[in-house]
């Protein structure tokens, strides 16, 4: 009996001394702070926005006048005459485009509520182009506003098309027209205007 | 037979022994280590800042700011961008965090690219030191 219990006490302390043994091959429990923090927060856009780098307008009943220099782009149905401009987005390459507004002064309505329509141009121009060597254009409406009272500024939605600019597309402008038949004279202001140059406002993330 | 018997019935009361004991100690409390889903003795109390950078309109960085010095350096952040719905969008860390002036910042560059527009609000956990 007495054997038997040396026996056990051997076996205790040696399961004992291996745990201790193990135990310290585990190293030390070091203390550890742990912080969290959760909140809501949005990306900030970024903004800009810039004048045209050259506009002019084209004039079917005077298909070889220039009109680069002048104070106003005209945009009339029943005498064709469109506005093209010309942009450079303000905005870096490959920017994620959120909104993109063109915005032209309309210092003379039309003498009925007109729909102008934006195009694409598909081949380069100048502001000494005229209507007998017009670009070609986009049959495609890229955006369509209607127009306001005399001093306000007609804006369309180009967001979709300036995308595609920074995204390395070709760029060749705009060509605005009236979508309808009839008279209806439209002047807005040009480079050269006095009141409130063409704009085109760009709200991004870089 | 009998003494292998003792032999037995001896390591299986150690054994008991060693368990009931652990048992005892209960939950590690004084390490910081998070207790139902609370902050325990964190480094930080006021909580952050964060500042994004883009590429493409898709997040690749943010810049985690207002981190208390010297009482997070050598902790690991890392950080999780949300959607507005809660799910996760953008991940990035840890990174360990330097010794710096207080209050520091560290950049952690995000993967997942999400889309700036869809980030709605973050996580950020500084595990250590």
């Amino acid at each position: 009996m007495t054997r038997a219990i040396v026996i056990v006490v051997v076996v205790a302390l040696l399961a004992a001394g291996a745990s201790i043994a193990y135990a310290s091959t585990l190293g030390p429990v070091t203390a550890q702070h742990l912080t969290r923090y959760a909140a809501a927060s949005t990306v900030p856009t970024s903004s800009c926005n810039a004048a045209d780098d050259y506009d002019t307008w084209i004039d079917a009943t005077n298909p070889t006048t220039k009109h680069g220099g002048t104070a106003t782009l005209r945009v009339n149905a029943q005498r064709p005459s469109y506005a093209l401009l010309f942009f450079t987005p303000c905005a870096p390459a490959n920017a994620a485009i959120v909104g993109a507004t063109l915005g032209l002064y309309l210092g003379t309505s039309p003498n009925k509520q007109r729909t102008h329509e934006v195009h694409d141009i598909t081949s380069g121009w100048s502001n000494a182009t005229t209507w007998s060597t017009q670009p070609s254009y986009s049959a495609t409406v890229a955006a369509s506003a209607l127009t306001g009272a005399d001093g306000s500024t007609t804006t369309w939605d180009l967001t979709a098309d300036v995308q595609a600019i920074v995204d390395g597309g070709t760029n060749d402008g705009w060509e605005i027209q009236d979508n309808g038949s009839g008279n209806g004279n439209a002047l807005y202001d040009s480079l050269e205007g006095a009141t409130q140059l063409p704009n085109l406002s760009i709200t991004y993330y870089p | 037979m009998k003494r292998l018997i003792l032999v037995v019935l001896a390591l299986a009361v150690l054994g008991t022994a060693s368990v009931a004991l652990a048992q005892g100690l209960g939950p590690l409390s004084s390490s910081g280590v998070g207790v139902g889903g609370a902050a325990v003795d964190p480094c930080d109390t006021d909580g952050f800042t964060i500042a994004y950078t883009t590429s493409a309109g898709a997040v690749t960085d943010v810049t985690i700011g207002g981190i208390a010095e010297p009482g997070c350096a050598g902790g690991g952040l890392s950080v999780t961008l949300t959607d507005a719905s809660g799910t996760a969008i953008g991940s990035g860390g840890p990174v360990a965090v330097p010794s710096m002036a207080d209050p520091g910042s560290v950049v952690v560059p995000i993967a997942g690219a999400p889309y700036a527009g869809d980030v709605a609000g973050f996580r950020a956990v500084i595990v250590g030191p």
